[in-house]
C-alpha cells in the first residue's frame, strides 16, 4: 500500500529528492515522525502539510494512493 | 484527487511578456459594460545581497492545488467586488531580475472596485498559492526565498 509523498521549496533539497514512495502510514503524524526521524534537518524548517492538495492542520488520516505534499511558506506573487 | 476544471491558464513559462499584457487590454475593448481595469505588474527586483546581485528567480508551484487556489481567488474576487473580469497570470521557471513574473488584471464597470478587488487579489495571491522563489545571484549561488528573508 503505496502514499506519494512531495517537497517543495528548500525541502527537496533537503530531503534530496522532490518525490517519494512510501508505504501507507496510519496518518500524517505518524509520516511526519518517520521523516524527522530518518532526515533530522527537517525540525529546521517550516512547512506544512497538505494531504490530496488540502492543507491539514490536525492530524489526518492516511489511505492508499493519497498524496502529500510539505510545503514550506508559500513565496509567490 | 482534484481535478483542473479551470478554463483559464495561471502559468507561463518564463517572464510574462509586454504583448501579453498588450494583448489583453485589447481583448477588453469590446465589452461595453466595464468602464476601469485595474492591473498589477510584478517585477523580479535586482536585490544586491553582499555586494551579490540578483540575475534571475526560479519559480515553481504544486501546480494542481495552486491551479485550484488560484481559481478560487479569481472566482472569490468575480463575486466579492461585482467584477467583470479577472485575469491572473503568474510565470513559472526562470524570470530574469528586471523582467515581469506576475501580471493581474482585473476590470469593473466602476473604478472604486477594480482598485479594492486589485489589492485583494494580489495579496490573496501571495499569502494562499502554494508558489516558491529560488533566487539564484550572479557568482552562481541560489537562495531560497521564505518570509524570513524577505523584506517588504
Amino acid at each position: 500500500m503505496k502514499i506519494k509523498v512531495l517537497f517543495f521549496g528548500k525541502l527537496g533539497e533537503i530531503m534530496g529528492k522532490r518525490e517519494m514512495n512510501l508505504d501507507r502510514f496510519a496518518t500524517t503524524k505518524d509520516l511526519k515522525d518517520f521523516l524527522l526521524d530518518e532526515f533530522p534537518s527537517l525540525n529546521y524548517h517550516k512547512f506544512i502539510v497538505a494531504v490530496n492538495q488540502e492543507v491539514t492542520r490536525k492530524e489526518a488520516e492516511l489511505r492508499e494512493g493519497d498524496e502529500v505534499a510539505f510545503l514550506p511558506p508559500y513565496a509567490g506573487g | 484527487m482534484k481535478t483542473n476544471s479551470s478554463t483559464h491558464d495561471f502559468f507561463i513559462g518564463g517572464r510574462i511578456t509586454s504583448s501579453l499584457i498588450a494583448k489583453e487590454i485589447t481583448h477588453h475593448g469590446n465589452k461595453n459594460d466595464i468602464g476601469a481595469h485595474a492591473i498589477f505588474l510584478g517585477q523580479v527586483r535586482a536585490d544586491e545581497i553582499d555586494k551579490k546581485k540578483v540575475k534571475e528567480i526560479i519559480y515553481s508551484a504544486y501546480h494542481p492545488m495552486a491551479e485550484n487556489k488560484l481559481e478560487k481567488i479569481r472566482n472569490e474576487a468575480i463575486k466579492r467586488f461585482k467584477l467583470k473580469c479577472v485575469h491572473i497570470y503568474h510565470s513559472e521557471g526562470a524570470v530574469a531580475a528586471g523582467e515581469i513574473s506576475l501580471f493581474v488584471f482585473v476590470s469593473s464597470a466602476h473604478r472604486k472596485k477594480s482598485f479594492k478587488a486589485l489589492h485583494s487579489v494580489v495579496e490573496k495571491i501571495k499569502e494562499t498559492v502554494p508558489i516558491w522563489k529560488n533566487e539564484i545571484f550572479s557568482d552562481g549561488t541560489k537562495r531560497w526565498l521564505d518570509e524570513q528573508s524577505l523584506q517588504k
